[in-house]
């Protein structure tokens, strides 16, 4: 009897997601479906009647669609229809207005200027330093109040990725995470900035600094071609390759720190 | 298939009107529900509701089309129960006029402005996506806000959709030749884009004030729509110029117009607004204002829509009042006051002081209050000072002078004190009562040094602003005095010249000597550097324009008559009679600017090794190379450099403008086979040449023109007389286009028995450089708002993406800015002709400063209005004022007994007496006071940075007296390093 229910219930749910899928893709199909139809009878209707038959078949698949879009609205405020799962997964009030990213990424806007106006010229090698080591500590102080407001979440999320990764790969957890902060790297137009790290993108983020641990690839300080790591010249330059793949690595960083001045 | 058509027509269309009338409501309830939805959103934060707002938004957009869509129907089955329809088409209209007629009239321009935002509003809800959540509710919600108004404007004060009073008509009026006034077509539609443009930042604007997320984040999000924006209008007011002069043939392009100036305010402020956000940017300053800069813009494209569509500019000159005026009153003041209260509720976040519910009512509270009491302030002095005008009925015009001057005075006087009574009371009784033991010491900008790039940015600012100021004052001047000293005046163009082009010239100046300076600071040496080449370029000009100017044909010093008379006058005129060599070495300057800003960039690029443009580039001439190593800069350097294109734009623009000052206006009656001889260029006057087309008949008046006794052109200056209307030939101009000057040849008359031609005779020099400026802005443009790639895209697709998408929208936004080109204006508008003769600077003195007043043109100057409607006609009136000029009397007598015989409203200079003088003292007044704020301020922040900044970082940040660079170098030192190098140039 009991089995009876559980597998009702288990029917009902999957036609549900089956219902759901349904309606996605049928909404898909009228989102590309009804703009041909429509726009492909008008050009008909305008080439074998007149323009002003192309314009009322225009404004009728105009009105449908008007009529599909405020279903489509009605439907989703009223929580029949299902939401796409990636839409499902943003949580609005993640998104905090949060005063200290918007001060670093201001900091940062402010000591690129300086670099620039040094490139440029304009700013005098002493302004340049005394300018950005003002503006480097308040930086630096500004990081240093990101990290403790982060520590707590780092701390849950290290104990959640320390049980995904033993429960995954058994082992690994020991050798593969040295609990480094994760460098919140973005610094640009984004608002995902400090407040959003979520537990998934924390575990990402020490899976990802495994993996950058064991380098499986290193970089011809000369012409910065990938090579194996354990290749003694470069295939492409010829170059020596450095026998510490780390030393490599640092290399081409330091190359590029340098472009980019 | 006819019979399903005439079955459409009966039955599905059967009550066309009403439906028509039913879609504006049912906008204006899909608009409705959008908004709840929106902010409820936005209350609740939840994602499933913002989905619902956004399927709103979207089919909000798409009903707006079905409307407009039904319209296009009207147009194109003839329709003409609408009395629209009815109006601006008939049976013989090709279809595709029939569809840019659409947005011919006012009804219909105003559901093409709802068009355009709706737009718009899709492009920008589809690009926001996923983003900004907290901020799209408020963003749909504002939009559609605006939506509902224009809803409510259309079905209930300007339907496109009403009938005619006397039922269907059997043919339309159609294509009135006469109203063939590109003027009036192209400017309204194409302005259009950027005014709608100016919506989305003010959305975003709004919707960071109610959720109080007032860093930089909004002004990133709509950063690409704002600066599409300023270039939409910024081609739309060169487009407007570019068609005023090759359609109207009265010789000049820009006519300070009530149309014009609307046009133009909204891009000063918004162009204010792009250089202000990037203080905000770097500094987190000046939030306040850049949000009321914003709200300014959009205001004065709101205010601008209605100065033009509402004829109250045009009650001066034809006294109508239209209703949607009051529609639009009501709705300015309802963004006002919206807005004020927004930022009153803000005020904490935007000073950043710690929000408390105390200082946010606090704040509220005394904002309104000092309102109210400024505007009591205002009826209390009007009271105590009375109208003049009452004792004196019937005194001598002296007396009336005197009596206007003392009343002016004794307002002026009582409002500054209650005014200011008001301020501090309001500050000190409720301000600081209310706020009592609250902490109100915010976290103070601090500003490095006066010698910095911000600092000029804030006098480029002040400059725009004030330049902003001066045409509102002007163009609302009329309106004002009418309101509030029940006379009639006008203003025109010669004040707006005289006035504006020292501060054009100011801003101009700042320009280029912005882009000198630094962020931060600049040391005295490298400003010396930095200046040194394009100082020296300047004097170098000034000195070759004073040596070879008068020989080449450009003298530096032009004298005009004065505008006043008195010491203000003849400053004004003495200014205005060096711009031409101010003009001139100024670009001079301005471009040695650009250029070495450019040496500059590539010599750094090459000294780190980062420019990368291949040699073969630059040796294919030096463009290719130049847009290789542009498409290779960094997103902020691309904004930045980018910019510095537009302004060479803008240099090569005010080159054209400089080129006014030499113009040379002839006119002559000339034989088949003679020649005139005009400067350089020698014209042959070859013959009349008929020809005939199904609606006209075109009169040409064959002319051949030489340079150094070489032909070098044709051209073929006609008249084309409709058949429907024989009685008003319209006048085509022909010009001949050089790089130094535009012969511009308009044909007045051919007597068809002797064949002897009045010519009209142009020659203006430059003007060519204004529509290629242009065309570099918009380059400029492109280069700003390419767009930024994720990196893993491969560089191939990046190029054709971004290519594309530019592309795109720009041939997207031009084409819907020419579009209108062959569609027609509405009735009452003026025909200028351009068949008018200035012979010296004493006619081109009264003529310039007296309107028409035969009562049936809309008051042109005597100077282009070419009616001659009886004996008060523009052309007779000329003749008996050339005769008495003739005779010996003065201009200014003559200008004062044709005053006393018409009244002010005849001048288009208010004279300079009395409450009169509030023209141009109260941009002055506003001029100076602000001038004055700004040093204060400037001050503040000066003193701010020499104390340490928040006691909480003292200890951390001043490093140790004598520690090495290298030594305190610690953790964040490499993570500020690492996120340096991947924050873009």
């Amino acid at each position: 009897m009991v089995d009876d229910a559980v597998r009702a219930v288990e029917r009902n749910v999957h036609r549900d997601v089956k219902a759901e899928l349904d309606e996605r893709r049928i909404a898909r199909g009228v989102a590309i479906g009804l703009p041909l139809v429509t726009v492909t009878l008008a050009a008909v209707m305008g080439v074998t009647i007149g323009a002003p038959m192309a314009i009322l078949v225009l404004t009728a698949g105009m009105l449908l669609g008007v009529i599909g879009l405020f279903w489509a609205s009605l439907r989703i405020l009223s929580g029949d229809a299902p939401l796409s799962p990636e839409l499902e997964a943003l949580d609005a009030s993640a998104h905090a207005v949060d005063a200290l990213a918007s001060r670093k990424k201001m900091l940062l806007r402010a000591l690129k200027d300086l670099d620039n106006e040094r490139a440029l010229g304009k700013l005098e090698d002493d302004d340049h330093e005394q300018l950005s080591q003002t503006y480097r500590g308040e930086l630096k102080d500004v990081l240093a109040r990101i990290d403790a407001s982060l520590e707590p979440h780092r701390k849950k999320a290290e104990d959640a990725a320390r049980v995904y990764l033993a429960s995954a790969k058994a082992g690994l957890v020991e050798e593969g995470y040295r609990g480094t902060p994760p460098a919140d790297d973005d610094g640009d137009d984004d608002d995902d900035d400090v407040a959003v790290v979520s537990e998934p993108v924390v575990a990402k983020a020490v899976v990802a600094e495994k993996t950058e641990a064991a380098p499986t690839r290193v970089a011809c300080p000369k012409c910065s071609t990938s090579n194996e790591v354990d290749a003694a010249f470069c295939k492409k330059c010829g170059a020596t390759l450095a026998k510490d793949a780390k030393d490599a690595k640092d290399a081409k960083d330091a190359k590029e720190t340098a472009d980019e001045a | 298939m006819s019979n399903l058509s005439s079955f459409i027509a009966k039955y599905v269309v059967g009550d066309f009107p009403a439906f028509g009338l039913l879609l504006l409501l049912a906008v204006m309830v899909a608009a409705s529900y959008t908004f709840a939805v929106s902010l409820s959103a936005g209350s609740s934060g939840r994602i499933k509701t913002l989905q619902a707002a956004r399927f709103g938004a979207y089919g909000t957009v798409a009903l707006i089309a079905v409307a407009v869509l039904c319209l296009a129907y009207a147009f194109v089955s003839h329709d003409f129960r609408l009395r629209y329809v009815a109006h601006y088409s008939d049976r013989g209209m090709p279809t595709i006029f029939l569809l840019t007629a659409l947005w011919g009239g006012q009804d219909g321009s105003l559901l093409w402005w709802l068009f355009l935002l709706s737009l718009y509003i899709g492009v920008c809800v589809f690009t926001l996506g996923k983003k900004y959540l907290e901020l799209q509710p408020y963003i749909i919600a504002t939009l559609m806000g605006i939506v509902i108004f224009f809803c409510v404007l259309m079905a209930f004060a300007a339907n496109p959709f009403a009938t005619g009073v006397s039922g269907a008509r059997p043919d339309g009026e159609g294509l009135n030749p006469l109203l063939q006034n590109f003027y009036m077509i192209i400017h309204p539609p194409s302005l259009y884009i950027g005014f709608v443009g100016c919506s989305i930042p003010f959305a975003f604007c709004i919707a960071a004030l109610v959720t109080g997320r007032l860093d930089i984040e909004w002004i990133q999000a709509c950063r690409k729509f704002t600066l599409f924006a300023v270039l939409f209008l910024a081609i739309g007011n060169t487009l407007g110029m570019l068609w005023a002069y090759e359609e109207l043939g009265w010789g000049g392009y820009w006519a300070w117009d009530p149309v014009e100036n609307a046009a133009f305010m909204p891009l000063l402020t918004l162009a204010a607004f792009v250089h202000s956000v990037m203080i905000q940017e770097r500094r987190g300053m000046l939030k306040v204002w850049n949000v009321f800069l914003i709200c300014l813009t959009f205001f004065m494209t709101i205010f601008g829509t209605f100065l033009t569509r509402s004829g109250v500019i045009a009650s001066v000159h034809s006294f109508a009042q239209s209703s949607i005026g009051d529609y639009f009153l009501y709705f300015l003041a309802m963004i006002g006051a919206f807005c004020f209260t927004l930022v009153m509720y803000r005020w904490p976040e935007l000073r950043d002081l710690k929000p408390t519910e105390r200082l946010r009512s606090a704040a509220i509270v005394t904002g309104w209050a000092t309102l109210t009491a400024l505007i009591l302030a205002w009826v209390i002095s009007t009271k105590i000072a009375g109208s003049p005008l009452d004792a004196l009925s019937g005194a001598s015009s002296e007396a009336i002078t005197a009596s206007t001057s003392k009343h002016s005075l004794i307002q002026i006087t009582a409002f500054s004190v209650l005014a200011g009574a008001a301020v501090f009371g309001n500050i000190e009784l409720v301000f600081r009562r209310m706020t009592r033991g609250l902490d109100l010491k915010a976290k103070r900008p601090r500003f490095e040094s006066i010698w910095s790039r911000e600092f000029t940015f804030l006098l480029n600012n002040y400059g725009l602003l004030t330049f902003m100021l001066f045409v509102l004052v002007f163009t609302t001047f009329p309106m004002i005095t009418e309101a509030f000293l029940k006379e009639k005046v006008s203003v025109g163009p010669p004040i707006f010249n005289a006035f504006l082009q020292p501060v054009g010239l100011t801003v101009f100046f700042l320009m280029g000597v912005g882009t000198l300076f630094g962020w931060k600071k600049s040391s005295d040496a490298q400003l010396k550097k930095n200046f040194m080449i394009p100082v020296g370029m300047f004097f170098g000009a000034v000195g070759i324009h004073f040596a070879f100017g008068k020989w080449l044909g450009f003298p530096a010093v032009v004298w005009s008559p004065p505008l006043y008379g008195g010491a203000m006058g003849w400053g004004l005129q003495a200014f205005n009679a060096i711009t031409p060599v101010l003009g001139f070495s100024l670009a001079i300057f301005n471009a040695a600017v650009i250029v070495q800003e450019f040496v500059l960039l590539y010599r750094s690029r090459l000294r780190t090794g980062v420019e990368k443009t291949p040699k073969v580039l630059w040796y294919m001439g030096l463009l290719p190379g130049f847009i290789y190593s542009m498409a290779s800069l960094p997103a902020s350097g691309r904004r930045r450099y980018g910019g510095y294109i537009v302004h060479m734009g803008i240099v090569l623009m005010f080159l054209g403008f400089t080129g006014k000052s030499w113009t040379i206006d002839r006119e002559t009656t000339i034989k088949q086979g003679d020649t005139y001889q005009v400067e350089r260029l020698t014209i042959k006057y070859v013959g009349p040449r008929m020809e005939v087309d199904n609606t006209k008949r075109m009169v040409f008046a064959d002319v051949k023109v030489y340079e150094d006794g070489k032909e070098v052109g044709k051209l073929s200056p006609a008249k084309f007389i409709y058949k429907k209307m024989p009685d008003s030939p319209t006048t085509e101009v022909a010009m001949f286009h050089s790089i130094r000057d535009d012969l511009y040849l308009v044909v007045g008359s051919i007597n068809p028995e002797t064949k002897v031609a009045s010519l009209q005779i142009h020659l203006n020099p430059l003007v060519g450089w204004i529509w290629f400026g242009c065309l570099i802005l918009i380059f400029g443009s492109f280069v700003c708002m390419w767009p930024e790639f994720e990196p893993q895209e491969s560089r191939v697709w990046q190029v054709a993406r971004g290519a594309g998408a530019i592309a795109t929208s720009i041939t997207l936004g031009i084409i819907l800015a020419l579009l209108p080109v062959p569609a027609f204006a509405q009735a009452g508008v003026s025909q200028q002709s351009g068949s008018v003769h200035i012979e010296n600077d004493q006619e081109k003195q009264v003529f310039g400063a007296l309107r028409c007043m035969c009562g049936t043109c809309p008051r042109e100057l005597l100077s282009s209005c070419a009616c001659d409607d009886g004996p008060t006609g523009a052309t007779q009136t000329r003749a008996r004022l050339r005769a008495r000029l003739a005779k010996g009397d003065t201009p200014e007598q003559i200008i004062e007994d044709y005053t006393k015989e018409f009244g002010t409203a005849a001048l288009a200079i208010p004279p300079n007496s009395g409450a009169m003088r509030a023209i141009y003292a109260v941009p002055i007044v506003a001029l100076v006071g602000t001038g004055v704020g700004l040093a204060v301020v400037l001050r503040r922040w000066r003193s701010n940075a020499s104390q340490p900044t928040e006691p909480g970082d003292a200890g951390k940040k001043t490093p140790a007296p004598g520690a090495s660079p290298e030594a305190k170098r610690d953790v964040y030192d490499e993570r500020i390093d690492a996120e340096l190098k991947d924050l873009d140039g």
